[in-house]
């Protein structure tokens, strides 16, 4: 018979209860506030609002709920901008506030916000490379996108930023010998002749100072690994 | 007594350092029994993994402060959406006060309405008339894209301006008029390739173009475009998106007649669908009905349509309701049950005319006529026929030319006693094609 007469239920965006019925909230009284028109160059340009709040009008929900996230998560995306896609310090703030805006501006629930605004970061990040024609001093990685298999970006990013503090309360020699080892992939020999030490105390070094690092990351975070 | 020795710190970090460390760790028979010796392990080796990026050895400082500047201006701009959300509210419930006919005219004669505002909150009306009442759906797409339309230029307000756009070809596209959805859809997208537009609202975008293409039948590009805005809403985090795109997968599977693919992936992902989530759930259920109905398994499938024409008819969503009931009848097509497949045609086809969905009205009424010939009751036909081209002429509908010549050439056979359910299905698979292809005209069957 007919296999092509069947109708498939669609998934898209229109199944999306996160956004607000506005019909039915809507039993707004007539009155003459409302019926006083603005200004028709404020009408003509509804979607310039970079201007302050007249000094009287009380502030929105909305604001006061940007704010805390913006204090919440901006370390975070900081970290990522800088550390993870090189952004020069003086231009992150901008992507910074880039991704909030759009934040702002989405017209959706969104359910995991910290996941977002640091995919957003990323998204920004590789922009702003993109656009300045430059791709060549960005870490290899730049362009990853979450691994489903795995931790979620935002958690990963969040783990790094936290062991990045651990290696600022660490001390100098220990922190050389974690770069050497971990990140140069030098081997305990190598460690060693670079240190002026013997590769029998280097591979001490090495271990003691890996097991620190995992005792102040757990000191400091409650997340990280065990 | 068995005194049990786990593996201390030294042993654990030599076993990583070593060159294989991982595979041993695999293979070691306490490591693979002692869940805090794995635990551990797996520890210093994420530790050492962290320490190998390179982000982690770069030492400048940053200024970690909260910016205040920053903070002056997110709550400016936040204020700003505020009020003018807070003023649309209003503008929105003025606006669809009455019938659909006369919401434009409103829009028109106001030119007060004509803000961002409005066209948020449009949009976010969109969402709960496209389960209730689709051609209202459709109206509010129109003037969500009037009013963006005319917005003045800026960043913010192209990017509403796709974003209406995008809402429109998913309605268009709901409602069956994938001809005019595509292009509606195009035009987003054109739109995101003019303004800095982040990987999320863009792969909001391709999930919708992947619908319409996957209805197209070009499915290599349909699945690439599902697939990617699968993986950015996973990279956003949003599982919900998620599971929207990784469905259209299933959808393109279920085109291609990959059945078994598409009825395990929609089963996986409905086992995952939070229960509150009922209009997903639904959705999928039938959708794994379709499956089991192409697998030939008629009894799941009959079944589970069942349960999914009472969900849909508990939660009130009429249009899947009706589509629901629309496959069912096919079944029992299948099975030679035309009683009962006909009463189920003629309610999925009472809702469709209610619901305004002309496309659906044109095509289950094929699908009765093609049950009352079986049935014998072809003076019936010549009615029902009559009865939709009326529809179709009153509806003033552009895309309705097709339709109005395919049901002409079957009253015109019928009254002439030629008529047989062949020729019915013929015509339908023609009329089919050309709704999918504008271009094509609709050419008449051979016989």
């Amino acid at each position: 018979m007919r296999l092509s007469k069947l109708h498939l239920q669609s998934s898209a965006e229109g199944l999306s209860e996160g956004k607000s019925a506005v019909i039915e909230q809507t039993t707004i009284e007539a009155g003459p506030t409302r019926k006083k028109q603005p200004p028709a160059a404020q009408r003509q340009n509804p979607e310039q609002p970079m201007m302050p709040p007249a000094p009287a009008s009380p502030s929105s929900p909305a604001a006061d709920e940007v704010e805390s996230l913006y204090i919440e998560h901006r370390k975070l995306l900081l970290f990522v901008a800088c550390r993870k896609f090189r952004i020069p310090d003086c231009d992150a703030e901008a992507l910074i506030q880039e991704v909030f805006l759009s934040y702002l501006q989405t017209g959706t629930k969104i359910d995991n916000v910290r996941g977002w605004l640091v995919a957003a970061i990323c998204n920004a990040s590789r922009h702003y490379w993109r656009a300045s024609g430059r791709t060549e001093s960005l870490p290899d990685n730049y362009n990853d996108h979450c691994d489903p298999s795995s931790q979620s970006l935002a958690d990963k990013f969040a783990t790094q930023m936290t062991m990045h503090k651990v290696l600022g309360y660490m001390q100098e020699r220990c922190r050389e010998t974690l770069r050497l080892h971990y990140f140069e992939g030098r081997s305990a020999v190598d460690v060693a002749k670079e240190l002026e030490t013997t590769t029998r105390y280097a591979e001490k070094l090495i271990h003691n100072c890996l097991r620190r690092a995992r005792e102040i990351f757990n000191n400091i975070s409650s997340m990280g690994p065990r | 007594m068995i005194i049990e020795r786990h593996y201390d710190d030294e042993s654990l970090i030599a076993l990583l350092d070593s060159p294989d460390g991982f595979a041993l760790a695999q293979r070691d028979p306490h490591l693979t029994s002692c869940a805090s010796c794995a635990e551990l392990f797996a520890s210093y080796r994420a530790i050492a993994n962290v320490l190998g990026d390179e982000a982690m050895w770069d030492f400048r400082d940053l200024r970690e402060e909260p910016v205040e500047e920053t903070i002056t201006m997110l709550r400016a701009f936040a204020d700003s959406m505020a009020r003018e959300d807070a003023a649309a509210l209003a503008h929105v419930a003025e606006l669809l006060a009455g019938s659909r006919e006369t919401w434009m005219g409103k829009l028109l004669a106001h030119p007060e309405y004509r803000t961002a505002g409005t066209v948020r909150k449009l949009i976010a009306a969109t969402d709960r008339a496209i389960d209730t009442m689709p051609p209202d759906a459709l109206e509010i797409t129109r003037l969500a894209v009037e009013i963006a339309e005319h917005l003045e230029d800026s960043e913010p307000a192209a990017k509403l301006r796709a974003a209406a756009w995008r809402e429109r070809a998913y309605a268009l596209y709901y409602v069956g008029n994938a001809r005019e959805a595509l292009p509606a859809i195009q035009k987003c997208i054109s739109i995101y390739d003019n303004v800095t537009v982040d990987e999320y609202d863009r792969a909001r975008a391709d999930l919708v173009e992947a619908l319409l293409l996957q209805e197209d039948v070009d499915l290599t590009a349909s699945r690439k475009l599902a697939s990617a805005s699968a993986a950015a809403f996973r990279a956003f985090g949003d599982e919900r998106r998620n599971r929207f795109a990784q469905m259209t997968t299933a959808m393109v599977a279920y085109r291609a007649k990959d059945f078994h693919t598409a009825l395990e992936t929609w089963s996986e992902i409905e086992a995952s669908v939070p229960e509150d989530d009922y209009s997903t759930k639904t959705t999928l259920i039938q959708n794994i009905g379709a499956c089991y109905r192409n697998l030939g398994n008629r009894a799941a499938a009959i079944e589970t349509f069942k349960k999914a024409i009472a969900l849909f008819d508990f939660y009130g969503i009429r249009p899947n309701r009706a589509k629901a009931c629309w496959n069912t009848a096919l079944l029992l097509l299948e099975q030679n049950s035309y009683d009962a497949a006909l009463a189920l045609l003629e309610d999925a086809r009472g809702d469709f005319e209610v619901l305004g969905m002309h496309g659906e009205v044109t095509f289950v009424s094929l699908d009765i006529a093609e049950t009352l010939l079986r049935l014998g009751r072809t003076p019936e036909v010549v009615h029902l026929c009559r009865s939709v081209l009326t529809l179709h002429s009153e509806a003033g509908l552009a895309s309705s030319q097709p339709t109005m010549a395919a049901l002409s050439y079957i009253t015109e056979v019928a009254s002439m006693g030629q008529l047989t359910p062949a020729v019915v299905h013929t015509v339908r698979d023609r009329l089919k094609q050309a709704s999918n292809a504008p271009t094509l005209l609709f050419a008449s069957p051979p016989n």
